[in-house]
């Protein structure tokens, strides 16, 4: 008992106590449902804490080595048996609230465990962060803050919260509106709607990332971006290294190094592509998916090797594109119509005019955001890739008056990597 | 260089500040502004004409599809049974909401009176719609508190504003006698800008547990009635699928089946009906669900032939 109460001491005097308060605080405020998402927010440091007693008997079982898969997996076998749902992006509620939150912290706890050998309280204390449950692993990476004072803070880290809200809010809800198109399985319409789903993941989930990122900074902690322009690429080599960066350093570190050291590059890509896959969920399109986008990426070694100029670009946009369709659609039948690539007229046009107003500007806005990244990447202000383009006082009016302009209750509100 | 740190400064402490506090006044604005689309003053005339309402045999139960659609004054001619129309305007929002609303309108008397439910819900005919409804923040009234985004975006306003967008000002008139619908007061003159859609709810045990919890409530409410669940007619002009129709309609009708099949649920029976689809616009008002009076008539003598007597 005595250790226990220890345990909660030094969970409570330690500096992340503030950012629990803040997570609690903001559920409350954003909750349709405040008793069960606080309820659902239990679970969480109950299992890692279960998890790390149970660390201590568990060579008796399997090798210690393994034990860090077991957890990393363990979203994948909670998927086998129904309990939690495949990860395609589209709104799915956790049917187990006990569940939630596992694909994040089981990810953190996995690295912990490879890069330190060990639990530390105050580790499942950071990863078990209400916030980062639907952001990322990103408190595993936490640092110092550099700027002391809170108005210099405020005035570094506030224009990421109001970027953004605008990716989040203005961009990403009211695209859930246009999610009626992953029915369709003509060749026209499988294509536009596996752009606006891109734009939908990518606002939704860097929106999310990024008002998480200025919270933290305005409080006073340094977490890494998790998301840095990534269209402002040149090949899906360079996009990776933008998207989603603190899981990538997860698989980096759980599956790459450690298969790198007895395999090619290449299996070490695929063994990478297929731990994320059935990590996303263990269905057809997430095993397709693996394989492609590990076979795109060692054929971007490849031409990059041969110095051919253009193509890993346009290869990049059909990876993202043909990605993102087979991402989207867990149901087989109907994905594997969309890969026969059946032209049957430009009826999606049709579909896209019968959007609300609403969605069609934010698909302007989030393509209009896209080209930015991409067709000036080269400029000063684009080239750094932290978003610095957005985060000018000029930038920053103009994104202002477009959200008081087009703030609405269009849509659904969800993270697309909160669902489980 | 100076000049540009000057402009600078005036947009971080002048135009940025200026701008989060038009936001504020906008949200409070647009907070106390808000329609509620004439529910209130709908729900508080259901619940006066309830006070005389007698021997009361049926009951017609949903949300908006029941409200334009379904005609107690109809049905009860038709089946010389005493009916009444208390659907509501978007269900009552949530489920709770809606049975706390039955609750309140009819006495346990007059609940015990009632031989006859018709339950007519789009819930199962729109995709997500079960998890919106299980997360719904709107009162009975679609009031909510105010919240850090608007309900209408200041553009919308706008428009509104200089354009009058007549779907906007949308009031729904208050029901007759029997709580039906008043088509005399009610324009259907915006049927051009119809959205058709085609949807089915894809998530079974979401389906199943809805379904269930639904029925069951009801039966609670109504413990002596037989409860028809009914899938409204909708028009959907070329996008009707019938492979994924019927795969709903077999989803629903075996969740009813099983529900019947359990012998310890008060002295209620369930039934499954699912209605055709409307033959053609004509018979719509605002909406591919809202029928006009012309189409009321056919969905209600057409429902009133799966109810036997």
């Amino acid at each position: 008992m005595l250790r226990y109460i220890n345990i909660l001491k030094e969970l409570i005097s330690s500096k992340y106590i503030i950012l629990w308060i803040a997570g609690i605080i903001i559920y409350v405020l954003i909750s349709n449902n405040i008793r069960a998402d606080l309820y659902k927010l239990c679970f969480p440091p109950l299992i890692c804490l279960f998890t790390v007693y149970f660390y201590s008997y568990i060579d008796r079982f399997i090798p210690k080595n393994n034990f860090p898969y077991l957890i990393f997996f363990s979203i994948s076998i909670t998927s086998i048996f129904g309990l939690t749902q495949s990860l395609t992006g589209s709104h799915a509620e956790s049917t187990e609230p006990i569940l939630f939150g596992l694909s994040f912290y089981s990810a953190s706890l996995s690295y912990l465990l490879v890069k330190d050998g060990r639990f530390s309280n105050i580790n499942i204390f950071k990863i078990t962060n209400p916030l980062i449950l639907f952001t990322g692993p990103i408190l595993t990476f936490i640092k110092p803050q550099t700027y002391r004072k809170l108005s210099l803070r405020i005035k570094y880290y506030l224009p990421f919260i109001i970027i953004g809200f605008f990716f989040y809010q203005i961009i990403a809800v009211p695209l859930t509106e246009s999610f009626l198109l992953i029915e369709e399985t003509d060749l026209i319409s499988t294509i536009i709607f596996s752009c606006i789903f891109e734009i939908f993941i990518y606002a939704n989930f860097c929106g999310l990332s990024l008002i998480i990122f200025g919270l933290f900074g305005i409080l006073g902690f340094r977490i890494p971006l998790n998301f840095k322009q990534p269209f402002s690429s040149r090949n899906i080599i360079e996009f990776w290294k933008g998207w989603h960066i603190t899981l990538s350093t997860v698989l980096k570190t759980l599956f790459y190094n450690p298969i790198r050291k007895r395999f090619s590059t290449n299996i070490a890509l695929l063994g990478v592509y297929l731990a994320s896959a059935m990590w996303h969920g263990v269905t057809f399109n997430f095993l397709i998916w693996g394989i492609f986008h590990a076979l795109m990426f060692i054929l971007t070694i490849k031409l990059l090797n041969k110095r051919i100029p253009y193509l890993p670009a346009f290869l990049m946009i059909i990876t993202i594109v043909i990605g993102r369709l087979i991402f989207a659609d867990s149901d087989s039948d109907r994905l594997i119509s969309k890969l026969l690539f059946s032209y049957e007229g430009l009826g999606a046009i049709n579909l896209i005019n019968s959007l609300p107003v609403q969605t069609k500007i934010s698909l302007f806005l989030g393509s209009i955001l896209i080209s930015i990244e991409f067709l000036l990447k080269d400029i000063k202000l684009v080239k750094k890739r932290n978003y610095k383009y957005l985060r000018t006082p000029v930038s920053l009016v103009i994104i202002l008056a477009l959200s008081i302009l087009f703030a609405s209750n269009e849509g659904v509100v969800f993270a697309v990597y909160g669902q489980r | 260089m100076q000049f540009m740190a000057n402009v600078n400064k005036f947009i971080w402490n002048i135009v940025i500040p200026v701008l989060f506090l038009i936001y504020v006044l906008f949200l409070v604005w647009e907070h106390n502004s808000r329609s509620d689309g004439n529910r209130s003053k709908i729900i508080r005339q259901h619940q006066i004409q309830s006070k005389s309402y007698e021997n009361i045999d049926g009951v017609i139960l949903g949300g908006s599809n029941a409200f334009f659609g379904l005609s107690a004054t109809e049905l009860s001619q038709l089946t010389s049974l005493n009916w009444v129309n208390l659907s509501l305007p978007n269900e009552g929002f949530s489920d709770i909401n809606y049975l706390n609303f039955l609750y309140e309108t009819l006495d346990y008397e007059q609940r015990l009176s009632v031989k006859d439910i018709i339950y007519s819900s789009i819930t199962p005919l729109r995709l997500g719609r079960i998890s919106e409804i299980e997360n719904n923040i709107y009162d009975l009234y679609g009031n909510k508190g105010i919240s850090y985004i608007p309900e209408r975006s200041l553009a919308a306003v706008i428009k509104r504003y200089f354009f009058d967008d007549l779907q906007e000002n949308m009031n729904f008139p208050l029901p007759l006698s029997k709580g039906d619908f008043n088509f005399s007061d009610f324009e259907c003159s915006i049927f051009q800008n119809i959205q058709y859609i085609f949807e089915r709810e894809t998530n079974i045990l979401l389906l199943n547990s809805w379904v269930t919890t639904q029925m069951l409530s009801i039966s609670d409410i109504f413990p002596n009635a037989t409860i028809f669940f009914v899938v409204p007619s909708e028009f959907y002009d070329n996008l009707y699928d019938k492979k994924k129709d019927d795969a709903l309609s077999d989803r629903l009708s075996n969740i009813i089946e099983e529900l019947s099949n359990k012998s310890n649920i008060n002295n209620n029976n369930f039934y499954y009906v699912k209605q055709k689809q409307f033959p053609s616009i004509d018979y719509l008002c605002d909406a591919i669900h809202h029928s006009n009076d012309y189409g009321r008539t056919w969905r209600t003598s057409d429902l009133a032939k799966f109810i036997s007597y």
